[in-house]
């Protein structure tokens, strides 16, 4: 993965971290503007970053939902429950994008229905929650590229300017589009498909045309490159530049089914009735078209329909049919005679044509659809115009517009200055050094004067070639906003642009002080953390390198050893162990001071807990306050982590079965709300994390009679368990006390999944309950995995270690002492009897174990939960401290074994895990 | 070589922009609020600036305010920026920007803009 | 499967996959006046039709299916 995407990964789930803390905050103070400011922020960043990735679902929710944040910010919208969860599950969301990235190590995620769905659905939930805005954008103040491609295609669609329409459509051709008209007066409706597949697409495995033709009932078609095709031997056959654009009979819903892949490439537009009266041809100079239209807005106005069609009739017979104005009377006569009794159309059409056909007439301008803007613009006198690079012009358009604002705050010479070393860049760039001097003295003018006019004087005249090129191109560009063309109409496409405002002058005068944003900006105030990141594999390769430092440390006794018995040089041996002394304490220092870069607060797993227990609640409309205490104890990550899930399902437990309804609580004469408590502390070398609620309890009762129903035990043990032993049968495999399977905790996952989990970090777990007053879980967890205290033995003549946490003790059993029960060989240790097993027969190793001199075999009392039993070695040896590695490969699924060790010696050590050999 | 301070909270966007002026042969220093980047230009000024606007402690606005008010070589500004409306490109410009981009900002776009004004910049 | 090259017409048979599309290109290259017989093609990935697109070879013969058709004739025929 490169470092930007793990950048982003890391500083992603930080943010969506603090969101949902920042959120669960303002639950209690929902008027907190600190906290709400920040909270826009966090989301904001977010936003932003994936907006460098290819993230177009992750993008359309972070979207709607900073935009959803500004409103609540502006004070337009209020914080509320709803909106905590919607922008929790929003988060949600993003998290599962974000897992889906780490795991797949790319941005390009492959395109999934169920995502985009997902996406849709809470973007669209999201927008709900903002309250109706009075006062609509307007085109020319948005930039239409950023604004497409953040929201969905179909709003989009459906939020764009009729005018695009036009333009798609009035390439149909025009017995398409009055076949469309009368199938649409009989009632049918049509959708106008643009669909542009992405560059990259085919890379994906996606073939557009096979997308495309499986769209049925189609009216029309038309398939086009969205830009020239390159010169045939630079062509790319793997970058997709096509534009298919349909119009089809098929239903909105079966279209957003059926493009579910590919949203934001896809346009989908209903057609309306007055689309599809656009007049197409050729245009014309020679018919004299203003006395008919002003009889006929006359015949229309005064409702004379039999005058106006036959004077229409006059006309078509006039003119050549391939003519524009001709198309406009057929579709004129068609209007009337479809839609005598509604004539709006027919108006509006009138309308139009004298626009297009009469343009002296009429004092609005002429549209995009018939007079060429741009050659209007273009004729106007215009200082010799020379065209330069669109970022250059872009600079000077900006450095123009700067210079005239007519503000004058404290740091106008800074403002200058500014612009004129921006200028003297552009300048540079565009060959014009001879022009500086002159720019140093209009500079110094400006400054002296403290008015930017000398130097708006000096660009005026020096920038006029260039801006007035970018004059053109402004016009050009302001007559296809108010009409967009097709291109930028249907353009999905995200591409950045610089904003320049139309023209100074409008710049200035649409200025509007910022000063709500400054003052509300400058207030976010925010801590930043005082740690660094640091990716856990880098951590692992530290905690390696010293374990086998300590391991190949442990080499110098043996050389000191070597060095006076083999080579008889006593005085280096006596030197080489002082080195020894010395470097054995430097890494002893350094092993725990790895050791506690790897500890973690608790908190780590902690902190979702109150969202959890305030969701769960919720769902099972239940009341519970909880209380957590010691979120800063600390333990290795590796136990930490292992934590997370167990502590999830006991809590679920609790709220599920343990806490009851208020309505409940108050009957059993306690307070409505329940109490679930989570506390961590240190005691000495282990964690302990308790889990309390004042619920039910337990029933020993229902415990006995529910497992013996299950066969977990028989009728005896049924009247000799204690209460407590009961209680723990719920650790037992099999065993769920739920009477029906609840939608939380009861997934077919036991306390024995949770057991076992904790068992695997070497923790126990330990359950009282009373019944009627509450549960209390306690677990217990070594603070650290890392370093593991190990017993030596030996079996078949080999060495194997045992976790010493494992090891309750180890006695010498003669072989008097050992009896066959049932196939079964057992000892009697203490008063109770124990089953004992050979290593070697658990292992699988065909030899017996061996004895010693005195006939007594040496065993490993072992401790299983709450039973013992004895395992058969040749020999109990020394204990060691090692640095337990997990099997690598196919080895790390063998069950018996925990892992391997070096040893001082350089040998390897087995440790066998005694709970997996069974 | 010419020296580029790039301003944004998100540690991500500063490593992106990083990348690109990098590939492009800049030296890039960073600066996650507009106060820790008055700290930098203490040390030395710079030959171009890249502001993000919506930071803690200190905003792009604030940033850039306070930047033209030193007595010092002034050096061109971008400010970029997730907001296209005219009001926010002209709060900007009055703040002290010579340059308004919207983010994301693909090399391709951002780094003609740079040379430009680090008057680099030639047609290709 | 595939195509079928003879000294101045390609048969596209049956499908054309995206892989094609390189050989295609390359090929019409070498043969700028070469024809196009698509009448035994049943699918041609998209990656092939920007080829045809771009090089506009002359269509000897159009596809039997008609949705196919009329969506190569919209690009392909003036």
């Amino acid at each position: 993965m490169n470092p930007l995407l793990e950048q982003f990964l890391s500083e992603s789930r930080d943010a969506i971290q603090s969101i949902g803390e920042k959120l669960l905050q303002l639950e209690t103070a929902p008027n907190d503007e600190a906290l709400m400011g920040e909270l826009f922020r966090l989301v904001h960043t977010l936003k932003g970053n994936s907006g460098l990735f290819e993230l177009p679902e992750m993008i359309r929710v972070l979207h709607a939902a900073e935009d959803l944040m500004d409103t609540v910010r502006a004070g337009e919208a209020s914080y509320s429950q709803d909106l905590a969860d919607q922008l929790l599950e929003a988060m949600d969301f993003v998290s599962a994008v974000l897992d889906e990235i780490q795991q797949a190590g790319t941005d390009s995620l492959p395109a999934d229905a169920e995502r985009s769905a997902a996406a849709l659905d809470l973007a669209g939930s999201l927008k709900q929650l903002k309250p109706e805005k009075a006062q609509p954008e307007t085109l020319t103040s948005t930039n239409p590229a950023t604004d497409t491609a953040t929201e969905s295609a179909t709003e989009a669609a459906e939020a764009a300017n009729d005018a695009d329409q036009d333009l798609a459509l009035a390439q149909v051709p025009e017995a398409v589009r009055m076949h469309l008209f009368e199938r649409m007066l009989a009632g049918e409706t049509f959708f106008w498909i643009c669909y542009q597949p992405e560059e990259g697409c085919f890379y994906k495995g996606e073939d557009p045309l096979f997308q495309i033709i499986q769209l049925p009932t189609l009216a029309w078609r038309a398939l086009s490159a969205r830009e020239p095709w390159p010169a045939a031997e630079a062509l790319d056959a793997y970058r997709c530049l096509l534009r298919f654009e349909c119009i089809t009979a098929m239903d909105r819903e079966g279209l957003l089914e059926h493009f579910r892949y590919v949203p934001d490439q896809v346009q989908i537009r209903p057609i309306a009735l007055d689309d599809l009266p656009i007049p197409s041809g050729a245009e014309h100079d020679a018919v004299p078209v203003a006395d008919y239209l002003q009889s006929a807005m006359a015949s229309l106005h005064q409702g004379d329909l039999p005058s106006l069609i036959q004077s229409s009739k006059v006309l078509l017979e006039l003119t050549a049919p391939e003519l524009r104005i001709a198309s406009a009377m057929r579709w004129l006569l068609l209007l009337l005679e479809t839609q005598p009794e509604d004539q709006r159309l027919a108006a509006a059409l009138l309308q139009r044509i004298r626009q297009q056909e009469d343009p002296a007439a009429t004092s609005m301008p002429p549209t995009a659809t018939s007079a060429n803007a741009a050659t209007g613009v273009s004729a106007m006198p215009q200082p010799e115009s020379i065209a330069i690079d669109e970022h250059l012009t872009g600079i000077l358009q900006t450095q123009a517009e700067i210079l005239a604002l007519d503000d004058h705050p404290d740091w106008l010479p800074g403002r200058l200055h500014a612009v004129a070393a921006s200028l003297r860049a552009a300048f540079r760039c565009l060959g014009q050094e001879a022009l500086l001097a002159p720019l140093e003295q209009a500079l110094e003018q400006a400054l002296e004067q403290t008015h930017p006019q000398p130097l708006r004087a000096w660009l005026e005249v020096n920038g006029a070639p260039y801006l007035a090129s970018a004059a053109n191109a402004m016009a050009a560009l302001e007559s296809q906003t108010a009409s967009p063309a097709p291109d930028d109409a249907t353009s999905l496409d995200s591409s950045p642009e610089v904003v320049t405002a139309s023209t100074p002058a409008d710049a200035a005068a649409s200025a509007q002080p910022p000063a709500r944003k400054f003052g509300r900006r400058l207030e976010d105030s925010y801590a930043a953390p005082s740690s660094i990141k640091v990716d856990q594999t880098k951590i692992d390769t530290m905690m390696n390198l010293i374990g086998e430092m300590i391991v190949a440390k442990n080499a110098l006794p043996y050389l000191a050893a070597r060095a006076e018995k083999v080579f008889g040089v006593r005085d280096l041996a006596r030197e080489i162990k002082a080195q020894y002394s010395t470097i054995h304490r430097i890494a002893d220092e350094m092993q725990d001071a790895i050791m506690q870069i790897r500890l973690l607060p608790v908190s780590f797993v902690f902190q979702r807990f109150p969202r959890l227990v305030r969701d769960t609640a919720n769902k099972l409309g239940k009341e519970v306050h909880l209380v957590m205490e010691g979120e800063s104890t600390e333990a290795d990550k590796n136990v930490i982590e292992s934590l997370a899930d167990p502590l999830v399902h006991i809590i679920r437990n609790s709220l599920d079965h343990g806490l009851e309804t208020a309505d409940e609580r108050r009957a059993a004469g306690k307070p409505p709300t329940g109490q679930l408590s989570i506390r961590a502390r240190s005691e000495s070398d282990r964690v302990v994390i308790e889990i309390a609620d004042d619920g039910r309890g337990i029933d020993p009762d229902t415990i006995r009679r529910k497992a013996y129903e299950k066969g977990i035990i028989d009728e005896q043990a049924l009247e000799r368990l204690s209460d407590q032993e009961a209680v723990n049968l719920v650790f037992a495999a099999g065993f769920s006390t739920a009477a029906k399977v609840s939608d939380l905790s009861g997934r077919g996952v036991g306390m024995d999944v949770v057991r076992n989990a904790v068992a695997q970090v070497n923790g126990s777990i330990d359950l009282k309950s009373e019944f009627g007053k509450g549960t209390r879980l306690r677990l217990s967890l070594p603070l650290s995995m890392a370093v593991s205290n190990v017993m030596i033995i030996q079996s078949a003549g080999q060495r194997f270690g045992v976790s010493m946490d494992a090891v309750a003790e180890t006695v010498r059993v003669p072989e008097a002492n050992i009896q066959l029960i049932k196939q079964q060989k057992t000892t009697v240790l203490r008063g109770r009897v124990m089953p004992l097993m050979a290593l070697n027969d658990l292992l699988g190793l065909d030899q017996p174990q061996v004895a010693n001199d005195d006939r007594e075999f040496a065993v490993l009392v072992v401790r299983l939960e709450h039973d013992f039993l004895g395992i058969l070695v040749d020999d109990c040896l020394e204990t060691v401290d090692i640095i337990l590695k997990p099997l690598a490969g196919f080895l790390g699924s063998i069950k018996g074994y925990a892992g391997s060790a070096l040893l001082g010696d350089g040998s390897v050590l087995l440790v066998i895990n005694p709970r997996g050999l069974l | 070589m010419k020296r580029i301070l790039v301003i944004d909270d998100a540690a991500t966007v500063r490593l992106y922009h990083r990348e690109i002026l990098e590939k492009a042969g800049y030296q890039v220093a960073e600066a996650i609020n507009g106060l820790e980047a008055l700290e930098k230009i203490e040390e030395a000024p710079f030959d171009l600036y890249l502001v993000d606007i919506n930071m803690p402690k200190l905003d792009g606005y604030g940033f850039l305010r306070a930047l033209r008010q030193r007595e010092m070589p002034q050096a061109p500004a971008i400010m970029i920026s997730t907001e296209s409306s005219d009001s926010d490109r002209q709060a900007a410009l009055v703040a002290g920007a010579n340059l308004y981009i919207l983010k994301p900002t693909r090399p391709e776009h951002l780094l003609p803009y740079v040379q430009s004004l680090l008057g680099e910049w030639q047609r290709t | 499967m595939g195509m079928d090259f003879h000294d101045e017409t390609v048969v596209i048979n049956d499908i054309l996959g995206v892989e094609e599309a390189e050989t295609l290109l390359e090929w019409l290259l070498e043969h700028p006046q070469a024809q196009v017989d698509l009448s035994n093609c049943n699918h041609l990935h998209a990656a092939n039709l920007q080829v045809l697109m771009a090089l506009r070879p002359r269509i000897q013969a159009w596809p039997d299916d008609p949705e196919l058709t009329d969506w190569l004739k919209a690009a392909l025929d003036d």
